[in-house]
């Protein structure tokens, strides 16, 4: 079965709408929207009664490349110059490295990075560098010095979104 | 013909009038990480709540600054000032929201999901840019962002993406309008390959004279070489226009021909039926200003009392105060009240 929300993804989570202490409805959704979709938005008042797939995700024709996200697709992009999600230009990376050589200056990104993106990255660096000091301990059997790497390695991914 | 009304009517507001025409704004276009862009029909309205959710719990902190949530509805006066900037922002959907203190906010969910702005005077480019810069940390802090490390700051269209900043310009241009006509002029503009030029107006006629200058690129460079480029631009064209104005007050003979323009444009306006009146009576205004300004407005040359009075009731119920034209008499500096009272 397909998830409710995004209409195309494989459903996982079965939400049980109880109300009056009788099973009114269930809405099945995958893993992705059900994390990333409060569930009282869907369920609250106002709430809508069909599968919200049929009205608010129309079905695109098949067999026609689009975002594996949100299912945009580059022809959408021809006509209207907008994408539909942050996802599409990874799915389109090769289109889009195309019509951006024409119409920006540089293919780079040179200005400003986002503070929690650095943090990030600065933990992934030191998590990398860890793994590799972890390996050389691991080879000169100093278990010590392993068991210590790990836990600072653990601490380090837990900080990581 | 005289022009007595209007000596009246625009002096004592000359510095005012002249913030008023020339304005810029700069724009940051931010998007929520995972989250589908308002561009996307598969955005509406179950994520548009779901970003009105998150914005509204880091607005909390905002509402303390003084800081106002305005659900921006077809009546909205709040969003007047930002016309410019935002022309469809009264379209029905998706359901918008302006977060802002005085000429610094957010909208919400317009093309992309955070349109951060700072809008004011021409001149104040770099303290905008600081303000703005620190109103887009504000936000990072509390929001998560769709970023790459290629192609940085994702946004709806491919054409803001990088740093996702955009600089608009929009400057009052009547003397290089009058000297070599406003086509002309209109086709440098657009000539040139590093920015973007559109005129304020619909058809591609600048109405009141009026042209909107945005930077073109916005990956592959620096927000601080955006800000130089345009600073360095918007004075260059600003200089030009100078120069005909200084030029125009010099030569008596451009006057003249100034004048008999004035003149012929007078009539034709006074003849002509209300739709065709429209840009003649924005320009007509504009260039008016420009004599002001420039001080050639000749010693006792003014308005009729009488035809100034049928201009007047021409343009507030002659159907010409609608859309686009109210906004652009707004930034002439006319108001409804003021005109009935000096008429």
């Amino acid at each position: 079965m397909k998830c409710d929300i995004c209409g195309w993804r494989e459903a996982k989570v079965v939400v049980y709408l109880i109300g009056g202490g009788e099973l009114k409805n269930k809405l099945f959704l995958c893993p992705a929207c059900s994390q990333e979709v409060s569930i009282s938005r869907v369920v609250g008042p106002g709430s809508y009664k069909s599968p919200p797939s049929t009205r608010f995700f129309p079905l695109k024709k098949e067999g026609r490349k689009r975002c594996s996200f949100c299912q945009w697709e580059w022809e959408d992009f021809l006509k209207g110059g907008v994408v539909g999600c942050s996802h599409c230009y990874s799915s389109y990376s090769k289109e889009m490295q195309s019509w951006l050589s024409k119409n920006q200056l540089g293919m780079h990104h040179r200005g400003k990075i986002p503070i929690n993106w650095q943090r990030q990255k600065k933990i992934q660096n030191a998590i990398f560098r860890l793994g590799r000091d972890l390996e050389n301990a691991i080879e000169q059997e100093n278990y010590e010095k392993a068991g210590h790497l790990k836990k600072v390695m653990e601490k380090l991914r837990s900080q990581l979104k | 013909m005289s022009f007595t009304l209007g000596k009246r009517l625009f002096s004592s507001r000359k510095n005012r009038l002249l913030d008023g025409f020339n304005r810029v704004a700069l724009v940051l276009s931010r998007n929520l990480a995972r989250i589908p862009f308002p561009s996307s029909i598969y955005f509406s309205p179950l994520w548009e709540e779901e970003v009105k959710e998150r914005v509204e719990k880091a607005y909390s902190s905002l509402a303390r600054k003084g800081f106002s949530w305005v659900e921006i509805g077809s009546h909205s006066r709040e969003v007047e000032p930002l016309s410019w900037v935002f022309p469809q922002l009264l379209s029905d959907s998706p359901e918008k929201i302006l977060i802002h203190k005085g000429n610094l906010g957010a909208i919400i969910n317009h093309q992309d999901h955070l349109s951060l702005f700072a809008e004011g005077e021409y001149r104040n480019l770099e303290s905008y840019w600081k303000r703005l810069n620190k109103w887009d940390d504000f936000w990072e802090s509390k929001l998560e962002y769709a970023y790459s490390e290629q192609w940085g700051y994702l946004t709806s269209s491919p054409s803001r993406l990088g740093t996702g900043l955009k600089i608009y310009m929009r400057l009052h241009l009547p003397a290089l309008s009058f000297l070599y006509g406003e086509k002309r002029v209109f086709q440098w503009f657009k000539d040139n390959d590093r920015f973007l030029v559109e005129v304020y107006g619909e058809d591609d006629q600048a109405l009141a004279h009026l042209f909107v200058f945005s930077n073109l690129f916005t990956l592959g460079v620096k927000e601080t070489e955006i800000l130089k480029m345009m600073q360095d631009f918007g004075k260059g064209i600003w200089e030009w226009e100078k120069q005909v104005r200084a030029s125009l007050v010099k030569s008596s003979s451009r006057q003249n021909i100034f004048w008999q323009m004035m003149e012929r444009l007078y009539e034709e306006l006074m003849e002509g039926n209300e739709e065709q009146n429209e840009k003649k009576i924005l320009d007509f205004l504009s260039f008016w200003f420009l004599a002001r300004d420039e001080g050639i407005l000749p010693e006792g040359w003014g308005f009729e009392f009488m035809k100034s009075a049928d201009l007047w009731d021409k343009i507030i119920n002659g159907g010409l105060l609608r859309g686009q034209s109210l906004k652009v008499l707004g930034f002439l500096g006319i108001e409804l009240g003021r005109i009935w009272n000096d008429v």
